[in-house]
């Protein structure tokens, strides 16, 4: 027990540092204790007004990372297989759908909130789709589900370029579309970060719920079954979760590839594979990682901002790798 | 008490259990031997709602197994499977702690079957038998009224199969726990439990006493062997004899 | 050379913007320009009654909409181009389209004309190339004649005027992701010729956040955008704004993008429109 109490402070500890990591690098490099200073400082000052957006946006980088990191594990453990990942089930075709018509159509809402709200809906809703595709034509099984989960991921990405196609009025609309898929921050600001982070936390409490079904679920589906677990229900519960995870993450972080595949597996290594311990750490680890690689996107190439995305395949696809070859050996 | 009436199960074009009545009681320990293939794990997996029936019912207390929900399953039976998978290579307290009703239980149990040594060594690392005398501690931990066990003896040394079955008929005495376990020792079962269900193609062959089982021919019929009968101190053990 | 009605004597051969040689026997009748830049400078020449098709994302001017279109903004079919029976086609030199068509057609005899434009004076000399390679002569001089005044009238207004700093955004993804232009893009030279000055000199993604905003600290932000929503108070409410000087200055404005990043012969009016925007009290 003890032990635990340690790792989960240094879990929490990561998840600080991450963003305090995050905040520190940008156009402007300020140390943490330049940070507290101007954030104290009387008086909204340009100097004040960025960095408390960065600070915001470093929050922001977080949370969509935290999602992700408890998304992969809950995939990875209803899947059965540790190299599954959040955007199985179609989440990431759904959510660029909804992306794309929020940023061709014309604005229905005048606030910016559209492209999360879109995004949102479409990543979470295809997910829902497809699961409930899979219950009607009677698919149980994970390797049934995820075959659903491809086939309308096509069909999604094929919605998406046509629509693209017809709705937009010239080339340079795509690439705002493009860089939307690779990866980057919405910056939430104010009131939305308040709603985000408390979905967010939402999402952290259910998944505790979870734990135990997920451990189970590694003895085989006939022994959980015997200790206790529809399974069949419980699928659906924790994809569902999953998927709202991820949903949130995709709203606002676009898509962001494998941090939700490597996030639990770089946590396990380090705590086990109970579940229960295995969410805590992987939330605050993820969110930590995330909210540093942001600050790298924004300082690296500076002043331009390299989508985050590509970051986060640029290390997560060599440790991918590394897995596979392990996991195969 | 749990009942089968009539079961029937089939499966494509074959009957894996056909027309197999029977009951076991609460506190009793009850062995079910039969040749590979004889339906034995069918069985078992059909009275703990693994699979469902094409014909006949397996109720508890009066109840059809189906009915309860799996929640409420859990809590009435345990079932230790032949073969066990680990994907997740979780420590040997935690395992028995998934399964136990409380952490006394689970104390008690990692005790009482020796696992102490291994308490906070990962599944994985454990050879075949060690991984069975986990799961049997987890299924014990739960202090279900009826408990499974397919093959719990197959990985494990003679000391440590007559240990094991002795916790099974101790939890059976003390607890008034009904357990079913598939044998494949014959001896073993002889020495360690009430009440034999001899199994044949699908068929109950044979629901009777130990010495009954021990002393008639229906074993060497269903095994196609001639055994030699032994007494000893009052318990009768067989020998193949080859013709 | 003479031109009589009805019959002329003309050259055979004629250069397009890249220096390759067309041979054009006689002046083109069926014309398929591709992308809005050739489309417009085709009508603007007076050879619209000879367009028989169009390729590209093109919304201007309403009156070619209805033509054939031989593909739209990711492929183009060179099957439906040769079923228009062509006999000129025309198409920017860095396009996709010129990656997938130009190969193809060439060798198939059809006479493909590239357009090279990094420039305004790139912009007017394909213009008038391509003017002369439509036998339209007097067409091309006019137009690029009125360009050009135009261009200088801007610049007579600013003569005296500092140079301001820009920041010109040419496409957002909700509250990010903002999209500004490389340095090197022919958008410059407009920027320039408008009496500005790109803000950014970017040599990685042209991608840029509030705090890269902050650190160039533009005098205007200019954004182009299609979308009637997109006002200069939707602007100014962007979270994190009101840090940028040329917010706080009211020196915001929002120009259809259409217009600014077609190389074509709306570029003058663009330098005036840009011009208006960075120097509004020049325009009074």
């Amino acid at each position: 027990m003890r032990r635990v109490a340690f790792s989960a402070t240094l879990a929490l500890l990561v998840g600080l540092a991450g963003i305090l990591v995050g905040a520190s690098l940008g156009v402007k490099a300020a140390t943490p204790l330049k940070l507290l200073e101007t954030l104290t400082a009387a008086g909204p000052t340009p100097e004040t007004l960025v960095l408390e957006w960065r600070l915001q946006r470093v929050v922001g980088a977080f949370l969509v990372g935290a999602c992700l990191a408890l998304a992969g594990v809950i995939y990875q453990g209803a899947f059965r297989n540790p190299l599954a990942e959040p955007f199985l089930l179609g989440s990431s075709a759904g959510g660029a759908l909804g992306a794309a018509l929020a940023i061709l159509l014309p604005s229905i809402w005048l606030s910016g909130a559209e492209l999360p709200v879109l995004a949102f809906i479409g990543a979470w809703g295809a997910t829902l789709l497809v699961l409930g595709i899979s219950r009607a034509a009677g698919i149980r099984d994970a390797a049934g589900m995820l075959l659903v989960g491809i086939a309308l991921s096509t069909l999604l990405a094929a919605t998406r370029s046509t629509t693209t196609l017809v709705l937009s009025d010239d080339n340079v609309s795509l690439r705002a579309i493009i860089s939307w898929t690779l990866g980057g921050l919405q910056s939430p600001t104010g009131a939305t970060l308040l709603v985000f982070a408390l979905l967010t936390g939402t999402c952290f409490l259910a998944s505790f719920s979870l734990a135990r079904g997920l451990d189970l679920l590694g003895f085989g589906e006939s022994t959980a079954a015997t200790m206790g677990i529809e399974v069949g229900r419980f699928l659906t519960l924790s994809l569902t979760v999953a998927a709202f995870a991820t949903g949130l993450a995709v709203a606002w972080g676009g898509v962001l590839g494998f941090v939700g595949l490597v996030v639990p597996h770089a946590v396990r290594w380090w705590i086990g594979e109970r579940h229960a311990p295995l969410l805590f750490h992987s939330f605050f680890v993820g969110g930590g990682m995330l909210a540093a690689l942001d600050g790298v996107s924004r300082s690296v190439l500076a002043p331009s901002e390299i989508p985050l995305g590509l970051i986060t395949s640029l290390i997560g696809a060599p440790f991918f790798l590394l897995l596979l070859v392990r996991r195969y050996r | 008490m749990i009942k089968v009436e009539n079961l029937r199960v089939e499966q494509l074009r074959s009957v894996l259990i056909d027309d197999v009545s029977l009951s076991l009681r609460r506190g009793e320990v009850v062995g079910l031997l039969g040749p590979n293939g004889a339906g034995k794990s069918t069985l078992m997996r059909t009275m703990v709602g693994l699979r469902q029936p094409t014909e006949g019912s397996v109720s508890i207390d009066g109840k059809p197994v189906s009915a309860y929900s799996a929640r409420e399953r859990a809590r009435l039976l345990s079932h230790v499977a032949q073969k066990q998978d680990f994907l997740w290579d979780l420590e040997v307290a935690d395992i028995i702690a998934l399964g136990a009703a409380s952490p006394l239980q689970s104390a008690r149990t990692i005790e009482r079957l020796g696992l102490s040594e291994f308490a906070s060594r990962r599944i994985k690392s454990l050879s075949g038998g060690e991984q069975a005398r986990v799961m049997i501690g987890r299924a014990l931990a739960a202090g279900t009224p009826f408990l499974f066990a397919d093959e719990p003896a197959a990985s494990l040394d003679i000391k440590q199969q007559r240990a094991m079955m002795r916790i099974l008929r101790r939890e059976a005495r003390e607890k008034g726990t009904g357990v079913l376990v598939v044998l494949h020792e014959l001896n073993l079962a002889f020495a360690s439990v009430d009440r034999i269900l001899l199994m044949n193609r699908g068929r109950l062959v044979q629901d009777a006493s130990t010495i009954e089982v021990a002393q008639s021919c229906e074993i060497d019929n269903v095994f196609g062997e001639s055994f030699a009968r032994v007494s000893i101190d009052g318990q009768t053990l067989v020998f193949p004899t080859g013709s | 050379m003479t031109a009589q009605l009805g019959v002329f004597a003309r050259a055979t051969e004629f250069k397009d913007a890249v220096g390759n040689t067309l041979n054009l026997p006689s002046a083109p009748r069926r014309i398929i320009a591709i992308h809005p830049p050739m489309v417009e400078s085709v009508v603007s020449l007076g050879a619209e009654d000879r367009l028989v098709g169009i390729g590209g994302v093109v919304l201007y001017p309403e009156s070619v909409l209805g033509l054939p279109r031989i593909g739209g903004a990711l492929n183009f079919s060179v099957e439906a181009i040769l079923s228009l029976n062509p006999d000129f086609v025309v198409m920017g030199v860095d396009t996709d389209a010129t990656a997938q068509l130009a190969g193809p057609l060439s060798a198939m005899g059809v006479p493909v004309f590239l357009a090279k434009y990094s420039d305004f004076a790139s912009i007017t000399r394909y213009i008038r190339l391509l003017g002369t390679a439509l036998d339209l002569r007097e067409g091309s001089d006019r137009l690029v004649g009125a360009m050009e005044a135009k261009a200088a009238a801007v610049g007579q207004k600013l003569a005296s005027r500092p140079v301001r700093r820009i920041y010109l955004e040419t496409g957002a993804a909700g509250t990010a992701a903002f999209q500004t232009i490389r340095s090197g893009h022919y958008a410059e030279d407009t920027i320039r010729r408008a009496g500005g000055l790109n803000a950014f000199d970017l040599i990685g993604p042209p991608q840029v956040t509030l705090e890269g905003l902050a650190d160039a600290d533009p005098d205007v932000v200019v954004v182009l955008a299609n979308n009637t929503h997109v006002t200069t108070a939707s602007i100014a409410d962007r979270p994190g704004w009101t840090a940028l000087r040329a917010i706080r200055e009211g020196r915001v404005a929002v120009i259809p993008r259409g217009f600014m990043l077609i190389p074509g012969p709306r570029q003058a009016e663009a330098i005036e429109v840009l011009a208006r925007a960075i120097h509004p009290e020049a325009f009074t």
